[in-house]
């Protein structure tokens, strides 16, 4: 499975790649939105981990200008819960709103291979 | 020159005193003489020794005459036990000299010239004393009408002096007004009446003789027809400037040739009427002015006095009574549950002039005192939750990336590392979780009471979440920390009760101003006075609180803290929210002995309600 990770922060970023290579997962990682967007579309990817509040262009920015294929699952992060609702991100096209910082990074990716094993 | 012949008064007595008494009466207009059978006199005086007998012997003789019968000082049994109704005439008191002079002016007015010649000297010298009497029974009016205390008093004494032109009604007085409403005052049997006019009435400044105008316009007003009328306008500049003009109306009966001598009549009166009538429209006006003032004093809603030089209360209002208040408190007073900001100014005729007196105004100030501290309080409240934000999302972040990382290097690390490296895999695991729960504390607290909501939560764990936040101001002093094992429901808004929690104890370390203390925050349950509540209790080896200060230590604004240290307002702002929430926050303190605050919540009967989404 392609993931795609789109974060402003590099430990964020990391972790999340580790634990997704370490179960075999093809990861890229994009630093702001707009290289999130470019690797979008020339990545493909199957999943994306999407931080809402991010340089250049936001995550909602990103969702809304992707022309996002239904079998792309979407899972929105923030790291503050204040800014955003679950229904909004949903609304904008995410599939599952993730507060941060996660409580236990193997069940953050095991739902997320959960949600796409059940596209 | 013609003149009118003189009524003539015939004296029945042998007393000499009582003639003597009779000579001094204000009667110049009559000739005085002994009784004669061959003269028609047109009074007829009985003396108080004369006997029933002897009055109806000369009554009976002169039939047409004024009969009078005079007591006091003299009478006689007989007199004593004449009753009124046997004897057709007056009976009057020698010293009644108002019925005297109207008994002259009915003999003078019924006397049809019976002529009595006299010698040129004598009527001269008669009609120098008719003058004088018509002088002296005029300075009697206006003496009477001077000493009027009202309107409708001054008007009975024109009635009274009117009485003498028996076909002459009572006066009716009419006050029209320029720009208000006119009124009409008017006596109907022995009852007055103050009549306020809907319509204009009749005007014009020159007595007017049976003008149809006056006739139907008092017709209208007062419900019955009119005969003749003769109104008395009295029109007059006035110092005091009142835009009044009064009229004074007169219905009657009289034969033309009677009324120039009624006219004059009037006409000599009118003058103090129109004096006495301008101090009473000044008194009333005067009175209603007062009343105004003083209704005005009174309702104002905040307490005020008027001193004089020396510090006397002079006057005050009714809230300054009600309020006990001294008139001697200065700055920022309490009151009941008001709050006052005690300003006193002094009170000058002309600006720079000597100071007559001071007024002593009392602003209340509850309501403003209340708003600021809310305002402070949400302010304050909306600046810590931006704040605690923005630092959630700094370190969420990078904590997300240690604690994502700490797990999987824990997991990829299992078997290859050493113990040592596993222990602090996992202390780095447990610090950020810890970072991440204090986090979340604080962005709980930091909501504030912007959308905070009542819910029954556990004193216990609001008491726990604060405490960390507090760590740095705490950690100096030595601490007793007893938090009880059951749960202690309370229904509170739990952010703002995490503030109430706060404020206690770093209250209680300021208190211990960086000297050697302890500080103990401790939860109980306890019943009072049939209650169940939950007890908090935060406190401190401090110097204590004076007994004078530990009511004024609740007060807004109220602080002892050293600049910058304290609004004043933690414990005002603590008190009310728990007060609302029916419990109490109660002092305890002993100067030299330390400090104890209980907060009492009544213990809910649901059980504790938790979020959605956060585990107990």
């Amino acid at each position: 499975m392609k993931v795609l990770v789109v974060d402003d922060e590099t430990l964020v970023r990391r972790s999340l790649s580790r634990v997704c290579s370490g179960r075999n997962h093809e990861v890229k990682e994009a630093e702001d939105g707009e290289r999130g967007l470019e690797l979008w579309s020339s990545f493909q990817p199957d999943l994306v981990f999407l931080d809402i509040l991010m340089p250049k262009l936001t995550g909602l920015e990103v969702l809304k200008k992707v022309k996002k294929s239904p079998t792309v699952k979407v899972i929105l992060m923030s790291a503050y819960t204040g800014g955003i609702a679950p229904e909004e991100a949903r609304a904008a096209g995410a599939d599952l709103f993730l507060a941060k910082p996660f409580e236990d990074i193997f069940s953050v990716i095991q739902r997320a291979e959960e949600l796409c094993d059940g596209r | 020159m013609a003149r009118k012949p003189l009524p003539s008064i015939a004296v029945v007595s042998d007393l000499p005193a009582f003639l003597d008494e009779v000579r001094t009466w204000p009667h110049p207009a009559f000739r005085l003489e002994q009784i004669n059978t061959s003269k028609n006199p047109d009074v007829l005086c009985f003396g108080p020794d004369v006997s029933l007998s002897t009055a109806e012997h000369w009554m009976s003789k002169f039939s047409k005459a004024t009969w009078v019968w005079a007591k006091e000082g003299w009478a006689t049994d007989d007199f004593n036990q004449l009753e009124p109704e046997h004897f057709p005439g007056f009976l009057i008191d020698l010293k009644d000299r108002a019925t005297l002079s109207r008994i002259w002016s009915k003999a003078l007015r019924t006397k049809s010239g019976a002529a009595v010649s006299d010698s040129p000297d004598a009527v001269s010298r008669v009609d120098l004393k008719e003058a004088s009497f018509r002088l002296e029974s005029l300075m009697n009016f206006i003496q009477s009408v001077a000493n009027a205390n009202d309107i409708f008093e001054l008007l009975g004494r024109l009635r009274e002096e009117m009485k003498a032109f028996e076909v002459v009604g009572d006066p009716v007085l009419l006050l029209a007004k320029a720009h208000a409403t006119s009124q009409l005052y008017y006596f109907r049997g022995h009852e007055t009446y103050l009549k306020s006019l809907m319509e204009a009435p009749p005007a014009g400044h020159r007595v007017r003789i049976h003008d149809p105008i006056d006739r139907q316009f008092l017709a209208n007003q007062m419900g019955r027809p009119f005969g003749k009328v003769i109104a008395f306008p009295i029109a007059q500049e006035r110092s005091s400037g009142w835009q009044i003009h009064p009229v004074i109306f007169f219905e009657h009966r009289m034969e033309d040739a009677d009324l120039p001598q009624f006219i004059e009549s009037v006409a000599q009166r009118l003058q103090a009427v129109s004096l006495a009538l301008d101090r009473l429209v000044l008194e009333i006006e005067l009175k209603r002015s007062s009343q105004l003032w003083e209704k005005t004093f009174d309702g104002i809603e905040e307490p005020i006095a008027i001193l004089d030089l020396s510090g006397e209360i002079v006057r005050s209002n009714r809230h300054f009574v009600e309020r006990s208040l001294n008139g001697d408190e200065h700055g920022v007073i309490k009151n009941g549950d008001n709050l006052f900001q005690v300003e006193t100014y002094d009170i000058r005729i002309k600006g720079q002039g000597p100071v007559l007196s001071s007024v002593v105004h009392y602003h209340d100030i509850t309501t403003p005192m209340d708003l600021r501290e809310r305002m402070i309080q949400i302010e304050k409240m909306s600046a810590i939750g931006h704040l605690a934000g923005h630092i959630a999302h700094e370190l969420n972040n990078p904590l997300t990336g240690i604690r994502g990382l700490a797990q999987i290097l824990l997991q990829q690390m299992q078997g290859k590392a050493t113990a040592q490296m596993i222990d602090d895999l996992m202390e780095v695991e447990k610090a950020s979780k810890r970072c991440q729960d204090i986090i979340l504390n604080l962005l709980e607290f930091s909501k504030g009471n912007l959308d905070s909501q009542m819910r029954v939560c556990d004193l216990n764990e609001i008491v726990l979440k604060t405490l960390p936040f507090l760590k740095s101001a705490v950690g100096r002093y030595e601490q007793d920390i007893q938090i009880q094992e059951s749960e202690l429901a309370v229904e509170v808004e739990p952010q703002l009760m995490q503030q109430v929690v706060f404020n206690l104890v770093n209250n209680a370390c300021q208190a211990l101003d960086g000297q050697k203390g302890v500080i103990a925050v401790s939860t109980s349950d306890q019943t009072r006075d049939g209650v169940h509540y939950a007890v908090l209790t935060v406190k401190d080896s401090g110097p204590g609180i004076a007994p004078e200060l530990q009511n004024l230590i609740f007060e807004p604004f109220f602080t002892t803290k050293k600049e910058g240290q304290g609004t004043g307002l933690g414990l005002s702002f603590s008190r009310d929210f728990v007060r609302k929430l029916h419990g109490d926050i109660i002092c305890e303190s002993k100067p030299g002995e330390g400090a104890a605050f209980h907060v009492l919540l009544p213990i809910s009967k649901s059980g504790v309600q938790r979020p959605l989404g956060e585990a107990s």
